[in-house]
């Protein structure tokens, strides 16, 4: 009985430390969520401050801000559920960030979610719009882009979105 | 502006990222624009990235163009968009499709022929004037009306044992074509079959409903010839059309009944023509006790649809034997 409830009450908690050089004290069983950060843990790299060098300060705090509400036990289904709509309503830009860090944190559940984001800021858009939401400059050559639209001759007609939401 | 400065430039986000993001683009029209984005993002848009196995609804193709021959046009019942495309080996051709094949036939010299709209990949049939009785049935000079539906038995893109089932000519016989044959096969069963109304492949048989509201099923695997049987007959209104589809595992029959049809006149457009004015009486259909019937507009026409089921699946949860044939005793 006493063993048990010791488990329960004692805390590890680990030091994350972003490229920006902030750290972030998280408990041991909500990081653990990250494979990568798992994986540290268990090779025992953990006793001192884990460098995220990929990670920049704005990133780590959504991250953890994610990893928080979906590790939680008080959190019910719905409240996960609305916490990831508005999640995903975050600017391209940021979820993009997250995209890249979970990839690196091995969060898989956080890949997929903001995956699936970036993916419906680019349905129904045309490639104009989807250029300018991403800030990509077409590096085709006006030959190549003959060329691309030569193999694949396909042309839509219809009410492709031009906006930028 | 100034927003977009802050932005990074997201053409290098990494490759497996992309590919993350793009297996998520289910609609074609997404997935190839995402590839005229960037190089980085065209190398990402490669074919085996799109998930092909999904049921999607079809496009339906549009007619030819007057002024625009090498070009077809499709129209997505999803999104109502239009997509153009390339299809050089279908220009002067009339198309009726099945499993993503066209089979085209000439407008001129009546040539059939099975065409991929993506690959171009083109298989010669044997001519229409190969099937039988050719020229005494046939004295029509728009030979490009001979086909009314065709349905492959396998995708040719896979197969070469695969087998072409049309409804042909004006007395709409049902004929078969497998590669290396030099003629046309008519299904025969005992006297042939005439005035096909529809027809389908179905747990590897063909179905198929005649003008008369019989249904027959036709067995052309195999190196035999073809054995075909009455399954059941239907209650049949010469007014009514017929067709007979899968969906979900069962076999139907539909029937179409216009209580009232849509007419067009060019001059004033009176839309509506009630068939049955003046009473409250409309009609009475033939009715199976079996059959559901339901009541639709469409178009500006008003239909009873009538399901008679031929095959329904039956799940049971005991050894799950999918299909029970309902007509089974009968045939």
């Amino acid at each position: 009985m006493a063993e048990a409830s010791s488990s329960i009450t004692e805390k590890f908690f680990l030091t994350l430390k972003s490229s920006d050089g902030d750290e972030f004290v998280l408990e041991e069983s909500i990081a653990i969520q990250s494979i990568t950060i798992k994986n540290m843990v268990e090779d025992g790299c953990s006793s001192s401050v884990i460098p995220l060098s990929k990670v920049d300060t704005e990133t780590l705090i959504k991250v953890i801000e994610y990893m928080k509400m979906h590790s939680s036990t008080s959190s019910n289904e719905e409240e996960i559920e609305n916490f990831d709509k508005k999640f995903v309503s975050n600017s391209i830009n940021t979820i993009l960030n997250i995209l890249e860090a979970a990839n690196f944190l091995d969060i898989n559940n956080l890949l997929e979610l903001c995956a699936e984001a970036v993916a419906n800021r680019i349905k129904n858009k045309t490639p104009e719009a989807v250029r300018k939401i991403f800030n990509i400059t077409s590096d085709f050559t006006p030959e190549e882009e003959a060329e691309i639209r030569n193999e694949t001759p396909w042309a839509f007609e219809g009410n492709l979105d031009h906006s930028l939401d | 502006m100034a927003e977009l400065q802050d932005v990074a430039d997201w053409s290098d986000l990494q490759h497996d990222l992309l590919v993350l993001v793009v297996r998520r683009l289910n609609l074609i029209e997404d997935y190839l624009n995402f590839g005229m984005v960037c190089k980085s993002w065209h190398y990402v848009a490669t074919k085996a990235n799109f998930n092909s196995d999904l049921p999607r609804i079809p496009w339906l193709m549009l007619a030819e163009e007057e002024d625009d021959n090498t070009c077809r046009k499709f129209f997505s019942l999803y999104n109502g968009m239009i997509l153009k495309k390339r299809i050089p080996g279908a220009s002067g051709k009339r198309c009726v499709e099945s499993m993503g094949w066209l089979i085209t036939v000439g407008k001129d010299e009546g040539k059939i022929s099975l065409l991929h709209p993506f690959s171009g990949v083109q298989i010669e049939l044997s001519h229409q004037n190969t099937t039988e009785d050719y020229y005494e049935l046939n004295d029509t000079d728009e030979p490009w009306t001979f086909i009314r539906k065709a349905v492959l038995l396998a995708n040719p893109s896979q197969t070469s044992d695969y087998v072409l089932m049309v409804i042909e000519g004006p007395n709409r016989f049902l004929s078969f074509w497998r590669p290396g044959d030099l003629l046309w096969t008519r299904i025969r069963n005992g006297t042939s079959f005439q005035h096909v109304s529809d027809v389908v492949y179905f747990d590897g048989l063909f179905y198929t409903v005649a003008y008369s509201g019989c249904v027959y099923v036709c067995d052309v695997a195999g190196s035999g010839p073809a054995k075909s049987h009455f399954v059941a007959k239907l209650p049949r209104d010469p007014d009514a059309e017929c067709y007979i589809l899968e969906s979900l595992g069962s076999l139907f029959v539909v029937t179409l009944y216009y209580v009232i049809k849509r007419v067009e006149d060019d001059r004033d457009r009176i839309p509506l023509t009630p068939i049955f004015a003046k009473s409250h009486f409309v009609a009475k259909l033939p009715r199976d006790p079996d059959a559901e019937c339901y009541i639709l507009e469409s178009l500006g026409s008003l239909f009873v649809v009538t399901l008679y089921y031929v095959i329904k699946r039956v799940e049971d949860d005991r050894d799950r034997i999918p299909l029970t044939p309902i007509f089974a005793k009968r045939s």
